[in-house]
Order: C-alpha cells, then sequence, then structure tokens
C-alpha cells in the first residue's frame, strides 16, 4: 500500500512544473501542454483521495475535469490553427506569439 | 438495487430536473440560435437575436416559479440547491444576457455582424452562469464554472479572426486555464479532506472536527490558497498574464463587456459559495487576506485604467476595480469577534446587481465608438474620443444615457452605483475596518478623471457629429431600461438591498 501522502507530495510536484512550464514557457503549444500537465496531477490527487476514502466521486470528477481539459485544449488548439494560417509566409516557421 | 424499483427510481430522478428548467431552456435556445444561425441567410441574420431573447424570456419565468420560494429545494443527492441565493444569481446571470443581446443588434454595418454563434455562446455561459449558483457540490461547481470559461474564450474571438484578435484570446485562455487548473487543485483537496464532493458533507465533516489533525490543517490552508488564489487571479485579471483587458481589437464591445461581467460574476458566486460553508472555520484568515486583495484590485484598476487610451481596455480595468469593492464587501460580512454580519453580504449583493446593470452601460461608450468606426464616419476607433463629440446635442436621450451610467460607474449620486459604493463604506466603518474604509474612499474619486474625458467629448461639437443616429433602437431601449434601473436602484435603495441580504443569507448555515 502506497501511503497517500506519496501521491499528494507526486501531484504537488507534477502541478508545480505545470505550473512553471505554463508561465516560462513562450511556446503556445508547450503552455498548453504545461496546462494540460497541472491538470494531471490534479486527477492524480483526486484518484488517491478516492482511493483513500473508497469513494467514487473524486474518480467521477477526474473524468469530468479530463472532459474539460480535453475541450480548453482543443479550443486553444483550434485558434493557435487559425493564427498560424493567416501568418505571413516570410515570418519563417517559429510559432510563438508576437509579444509575451 | 432490485430490478423492480428501478422505474421508480428512474422517474424520481427525474424529478430534479424540473429544478434545472431555467438552465435547460438556456441551453435548448441556445442551439436553436445556433441552428437557426445556419438557415439563415446574409442578411437575415439580425433575426438570430429573437430565439436568443426568447430563451432569455422563458428562462427567466422559469427561474421565478422554480427558484424564488422560501423554501430551499435539493435534487440530485443535494448537489443542486435551488433557493434565494440561486435564484439571485440566476436573476442576474439573465440581466446581464439580456442587456447584451440587446445592446449587440447593430444599426448600421452588414447584418451578418449579428452572428448566431455568438448569441449561442452568450446563452450557454448564461446557463453555466444560473448553474453554478444552484450547485452544491464540487463537480456541478467546476463544470458551471468551466462553461462559462470555455463559452468565454470563444466568445472572445467572435468579431472576427484577424490576428491581434486571435492572440488576445490565446491569452486570456491560457490564463483562464491556468487559473482553472489551480481551481481545480484546489477543489481536489477539498474533496479529499471531505471524502465527498458534496458541499455539505465536506463543510460538515470539517466542522465536526473539534481539532484537525496538523497534517488536515494544513491540507485545509492549502485549498484555501488554491482556491482562493485561482478565483482572485481571475477577478483580477492575472498579473501574470493579461486576463479579458486584452481581448483584441475587433471584438465587439457589448461581448468584450458582457466577457468581463460574467467572469467576475461566477468568480464571485463561487467565492460566496465556498466561504461561507467549507472554508467558514477559516475566516479570520481569509477576511484579511480578501481586504488585501481587494485594495490590490483597486489599485490595480484604478492606476491601469487612468492610463489607458483605448476605450474597451479603460472600462474593463475599471471592472477590475469595482470587483475590489465586492471583495471588500464580503470581507466586511465577517465581524471582528468572527460573527456573522448579514448587512455585509447584503451590501456585496447590491454591489453585484449594480454592477452588471452599469458596467454593461459603461461599455455603451464603446459601442458608440464602435458603430461610428462601423458607419464608416472617419473616427480613429476606440481611441479617439473624438468620436463622441455631438452625441449629446444632437441625440439627447442616447447620450444622457451613456452618461447617466457613466456617473452610475465612477458612483455619483443618485444613481445606483453611488449608494452601493457607500453602503459598502458604511459596513467596513461600522465594522472597525476604518484604514480601509477610507482607502475604498480614496479610490472612488480617480476614475472621476476619465469619465469626465468622456463626457466633456460628448458634450462639444464636432465635425463628426452626424444627424444620423449610431444606436439602433433596441440598443436605446436598453440604454434606457438601463437608466431607470439604475435610477430606481439610486433612488429606494431598501428594498433591494433586503432583498439581497436576504438572499444571500442563506448562504450561512449558522
Amino acid at each position: 500500500m502506497i501511503p497517500v501522502e506519496h501521491y499528494l507530495a507526486f501531484s504537488l510536484v507534477l502541478f508545480a512544473i505545470g505550473a512553471v512550464g505554463a508561465l516560462m514557457r513562450r511556446n503556445p503549444i508547450m503552455i498548453l501542454m504545461s496546462i494540460a500537465v497541472m491538470l494531471t496531477a490534479v486527477n492524480v490527487n483526486l484518484i488517491a483521495f478516492s482511493r483513500l476514502w473508497g469513494t467514487v466521486n473524486g474518480q467521477l470528477f477526474s473524468l469530468f475535469i479530463m472532459a474539460d481539459a480535453a475541450a480548453e485544449t482543443a479550443l486553444g488548439l483550434g485558434i493557435l490553427v487559425v493564427c498560424v494560417r493567416r501568418r505571413d509566409a516570410r515570418d519563417g516557421a517559429e510559432s510563438g506569439l508576437s509579444r509575451w | 438495487m432490485n430490478p423492480v424499483s428501478w422505474p421508480v427510481a428512474f422517474v424520481q430522478a427525474r424529478a430534479g430536473f424540473v429544478l434545472l428548467a431555467p438552465e435547460m431552456l438556456l441551453a435548448l435556445f441556445g442551439l436553436l440560435t445556433l441552428l437557426l444561425d445556419l438557415a439563415l441567410d446574409e442578411e437575415q441574420k439580425s433575426w438570430n437575436a429573437l430565439p436568443a431573447l426568447l430563451g432569455l424570456a422563458l428562462s427567466g419565468c422559469a427561474l421565478v416559479m422554480v427558484g424564488f420560494g422560501a423554501q430551499t429545494a435539493s435534487a440530485f443527492g443535494n448537489a443542486i440547491v435551488i433557493g434565494p441565493f440561486s435564484g439571485y444569481f440566476g436573476l442576474l446571470a439573465l440581466m446581464l444576457a439580456t442587456l447584451l443581446i440587446l445592446l449587440c443588434t447593430h444599426a448600421s454595418g452588414p447584418a451578418s455582424r449579428q452572428s448566431g454563434e455568438g448569441y449561442a455562446l452568450v446563452l450557454l455561459a448564461t446557463a453555466g452562469l444560473t448553474l453554478l449558483a444552484c450547485a452544491n457540490d464540487l463537480v456541478v461547481l467546476f463544470v458551471a464554472f468551466e462553461t462559462v470559461s470555455v463559452s468565454s474564450y470563444a466568445l472572445a474571438n467572435v468579431g472576427g479572426a484577424d490576428r491581434s484578435s486571435l492572440e488576445g484570446t490565446l491569452r486570456f485562455l491560457f490564463a483562464g486555464a491556468f487559473s482553472t487548473a489551480l481551481l481545480a487543485y484546489g477543489f481536489s483537496l477539498l474533496y479529499g479532506l471531505g471524502g465527498s464532493t458534496n458541499l455539505s458533507v465536506i463543510s460538515a465533516r470539517i466542522e465536526v472536527l473539534s481539532q484537525l489533525s496538523s497534517a488536515e490543517n494544513s491540507l485545509l490552508g492549502m485549498a484555501l490558497a488554491a482556491t482562493g488564489g485561482a478565483i482572485l487571479l481571475r477577478i483580477a485579471g492575472a498579473p501574470l498574464h493579461s486576463g479579458t483587458p486584452d481581448i483584441g481589437e475587433r471584438t465587439p464591445p457589448a461581448v468584450a463587456g458582457f466577457v468581463s461581467v460574467a467572469a467576475k460574476l461566477a468568480c464571485f458566486t463561487l467565492l460566496l459559495r465556498l466561504l461561507f460553508s467549507i472554508f467558514w472555520r477559516e475566516r479570520y484568515d481569509w477576511a484579511i487576506l480578501l481586504m488585501f486583495a481587494a485594495v490590490a484590485a483597486m489599485a490595480i484598476g484604478t492606476l491601469a485604467s487612468l492610463r489607458q487610451k483605448n476605450t474597451k481596455r479603460l472600462l474593463a480595468y475599471s471592472a477590475i476595480a469595482q470587483g475590489g469593492y465586492v471583495l471588500l464587501a464580503i470581507a466586511a460580512s465577517v465581524n471582528r469577534d468572527g460573527s456573522f454580519n448579514a448587512r455585509g453580504l447584503g451590501s456585496a449583493g447590491y454591489y453585484l446587481l449594480a454592477f452588471v446593470i452599469f458596467q454593461i452601460g459603461a461599455f455603451a461608450t464603446a459601442i458608440v465608438l464602435r458603430e461610428r468606426e462601423t458607419a464608416g464616419e472617419n473616427v480613429a476607433s476606440l481611441n479617439d474620443l473624438n468620436g463622441l463629440n455631438g452625441l449629446l446635442r444632437k441625440h439627447p436621450v442616447a447620450g444622457g444615457s451613456v452618461i447617466f451610467l457613466l456617473l452610475s460607474c465612477v458612483g455619483v449620486p443618485p444613481t445606483a452605483g453611488f449608494i452601493a459604493k457607500l453602503e459598502v463604506v458604511r459596513v467596513l466603518f461600522a465594522n472597525q475596518h476604518g484604514a480601509v474604509g477610507w482607502t475604498a474612499v480614496l479610490f472612488a474619486i480617480p476614475p472621476i478623471y476619465p469619465s469626465f474625458r468622456i463626457v466633456r467629448a460628448m458634450w462639444t461639437d464636432g465635425t463628426g457629429a452626424t444627424e444620423r443616429m449610431p444606436l439602433s433602437d433596441a440598443q436605446v431601449v436598453a440604454l434606457v431600461v438601463m437608466v431607470i434601473l439604475t435610477l430606481l436602484l439610486g433612488v429606494l435603495p431598501a428594498p433591494f438591498e433586503h432583498f439581497a441580504a436576504q438572499s444571500l443569507g442563506v448562504l450561512v448555515l449558522r
């Protein structure tokens, strides 16, 4: 049995990694990935607690969080695709935002 | 579960859906608007507003019938609680959406500007707001909050897909998603503390433990930090990335106004719901924290708005400053000795009511400028207040309404905005928070300068003055209705304050 504190510490570290990534990255795709990492940390937390308490609500909540993460990422990527398509050809292949 | 009883359970479970009628109607009519938009030609697009407004009206009726009972009714295993609180905030949300849709019916420009998608998104966001007000469960809270947020990200882009608009939307999305992830983290910790996602169960468990172990105490503190931090980030528009103020150039000003007000409304609903049930144990901590956050929000909002030339950004920053006042009111509802002060909550509710009206109304300034720009008059868009020249002389009703709503935004008597600010300051002084009270009064003064500039621009005749009214009939109707409401709230505040205090007072279970 893995004590629940281990899960909590892991998810905290994962969340911190994601947060730092979301704040420091310039590339919008990497920012979206970092946000997904943060939400994964939340899911780890929820599932660990669901196991601790023996109820299923945590797993239910994590399903909803996954759905929401997918929706936000899809929206972000969609906007990004239109953004890149409208970019002039001479700007090259770099896909960052112009100012951050 | 034995096989005979499942039909009974099936029917019984459906009973909860009646209580959710407002949200379901909004979602249904949102989808209808979307479908209708596909069927219409370019010239007929102005008909898009019809199913949207119809949906809002029906939903309003449903809300009044279902949601305003003095009893609280609950459904879905206590995940949804319908009562005065949900009725009050549902009403605010519906009012916001109705005003927005009326203000979006443009007089000039191609009719295709009134996109059915935009109206559908507004209705869905309103459904999210209404659901948020009824939610008593972490999952429902999260889903409703996200409905509002994701609809806002999509709405931010409804004006057209040019470069700056897309980039602004992306930044808004990142900031929003970041705060959502932080909020979800806080929720997961709350679930861990309570063993259930139901707020009542969690708060009961936290109350019962006469002394939390140190591990649980730190978890609760972390949950408060994460949840509160996420909500405050959302309210203050994130000093990290830019939040709502930076939505791109092409977003219709009314939509930008809706997005910022809806986000604030969602945050405050969430905050109120959480603070007074689960985090009541830590009320000394969060009362102080909220005061600091409120002063910071007021400072950021006021100082940033003074430096803005762009009207839309100016108004978005001033909305942040107004949010600071509501935070103060919430913080003031905890007395020094830890007891609950109903007057503080009542002033917060009343402020939110006045806020919804005058914030959308203040965006009317930007709307007029945008209408003039679209009508082809040579106005340098939102950066140039000369587009407002002559409005007051030629079209006194429209110009006067805009000025009056601006006065309410700033807080000049006899408007609702003034009474709202006065009440907040009064509650603060009654609670012996004198320093904060004087700070609140101090920060009420600087917004007078930008409004004075706007009023002066409207007063002067300019070469840009035209005979033709830049605003459509529906827009003027919306403005006049807002003025009447503001005047009513400002001259007769007592019944509204009482109503607000009663509605929000049910939050406190003790």
